[in-house]
């Protein structure tokens, strides 16, 4: 018998169940899922006491879509902090910019934007090259307007100076180019 | 592993399956920027073999051996069944067409019982809700299934219904055969209307196909929004039986 979350297909359905429980879903909610009773029966026998489903076995699903569907149950931070991401650099801006009131008059602002460069070692995903230590490189800011953090992927180059705000300026391109850290602090009033 | 192997491996494998009585099937939809080719092996999405995984690989020769087209306007739809012939090949029988979409000829409006949706016009798609009942209570697992409902008449005069369920959450869920019948004749119907309402519609007289599909939708209850209705142009047709590994 086959299981589905998001369309995709497990063979297992208290790997399904454990996803739900990661995802925070209620027996009852879980219970209109599944019409068949054996599944039923034991979905309110088990689910209870089913422990949710942590990153580190998440990552391990060999099937790529059943990861995704796996991974997408937690928060981005909770990924990283389970993934032991090494801090390799922060630094903090000081940015100015001008903005407009309801009666169009300008103000200038001034706020502090930290940009931080993190590492992922390769072997976190069990991933072990002889000529080379894999790695995944990002950048952690947040929208100056939300004050939502965001988690960005930079290459190797980028980050290859452990330098934060020179990884951030990779993720800009001008004339198909990527920015360089000099461009990006020239650039910088631009932003939105 | 080179392709040798692999053929002696596949070659086997078929060889095992269906001596055991089992069934390897295929479809594909291929073009408009994708191959889509599956094969299922006893209803088995992904069976791994002597370290191949023996779907992907039968998928992969049956796009090579029909030539499936990916990017443009062209399209090749079919199905068939894998099997051994009786010198021992794995040779597949199938049923295919290729065609060309065009959709830029559209002519579906004014059909009866339909309720056409203005702002829900645009280029490349006509929606329309057509009111169905609920005879098989379909509606009440639409929180976590698709229904999806798709037929087509072709230039020929072919016409041809599917109903294919989709599970999003939870366990599987098995259609009648019924319900199947119920929603293919409703299909029928509505094409043969769309059909008879866009001739009288056209300016020229030659043969045409038509498609559409939709899926059923919880917010209208039992009721379909049909989307994507064009024209075909039919390249050609076959009912054939080619050779996969000699």
């Amino acid at each position: 018998m086959a299981y589905y979350i998001n369309r995709v297909q497990f063979s297992s359905i208290r790997w399904v169940l454990r996803i739900y429980k990661t995802r925070g879903l209620s027996q009852d909610k879980v219970l209109e899922y599944f019409s068949a009773f054996p599944n039923r029966e034991l979905i309110e026998r088990e689910y209870k006491d089913l422990k949710p489903l942590t990153v580190a076995e998440a990552i391990k699903l060999g099937n790529a879509e059943q990861r995704m569907v796996a991974l997408r149950s937690f928060e981005i931070e909770e990924i990283i902090q389970n993934l032991e991401a090494v801090l390799l650099d922060e630094q903090t801006l000081t940015k100015r910019q001008i903005r407009w009131d309801t009666d169009m008059k300008a103000r200038i602002i001034e706020y502090q934007d930290t940009y931080s460069l993190f590492k992922i070692p390769g072997s976190v995903f069990g991933i072990d090259w002889w000529w080379q230590e894999p790695a995944i490189y990002f950048v952690k800011c947040q929208c100056p307007s939300t004050q939502k953090n965001y988690f960005i992927y930079v290459s190797e180059k980028a980050a290859a100076n452990k330098d934060a705000v020179e990884a951030i300026a990779w993720t800009m391109r001008f004339q198909g180019k990527p920015l360089s850290k000099e461009h990006y602090l020239h650039y910088m009033y631009a932003e939105t | 592993m080179n392709q040798e192997q692999k053929n002696l491996i596949i070659k086997s494998f078929v060889g095992e399956i269906l001596n055991n009585d089992g069934k390897i099937n295929c479809t594909w939809d291929a073009g408009g920027d994708e191959t889509i080719c599956w094969v299922s092996i006893n209803e088995e999405k992904e069976i791994e073999w002597e370290g191949l995984n023996i779907n992907l690989e039968l998928a992969d020769m049956v796009i090579g051996a029909l030539n499936l087209p990916n990017a443009g306007e062209l399209f090749h739809r079919g199905e068939g069944q894998i099997s051994l012939n009786e010198l021992g090949s794995v040779i597949i029988t199938f049923d295919s067409k290729e065609y060309i979409e065009d959709p830029e000829n559209f002519s579906l409006l004014d059909i009866e019982h339909a309720s056409l949706e203005e702002d829900e016009i645009s280029p490349e798609r006509k929606f329309f809700h057509i009111a169905l009942e609920d005879h098989y209570q379909v509606k009440s697992y639409l929180h976590r299934i698709e229904l999806h409902l798709w037929g087509e008449i072709d230039e020929a005069g072919r016409q041809q219904q599917n109903v294919k369920l989709e599970v999003i959450h939870g366990d599987e869920l098995y259609l009648s055969s019924d319900t199947i019948n119920y929603y293919k004749t409703q299909l029928k119907e509505i094409l043969q209307d769309c059909l008879e309402k866009s001739e009288k519609q056209a300016s020229n007289k030659n043969p045409r196909s038509l498609f559409l599909r939709g899926k059923l939708d919880p917010d209208h209850q039992a009721h379909f929004i049909l989307d994507y209705c064009y024209y075909e142009h039919l390249q050609f047709y076959q009912k054939e039986r080619i050779i996969l590994i000699q």
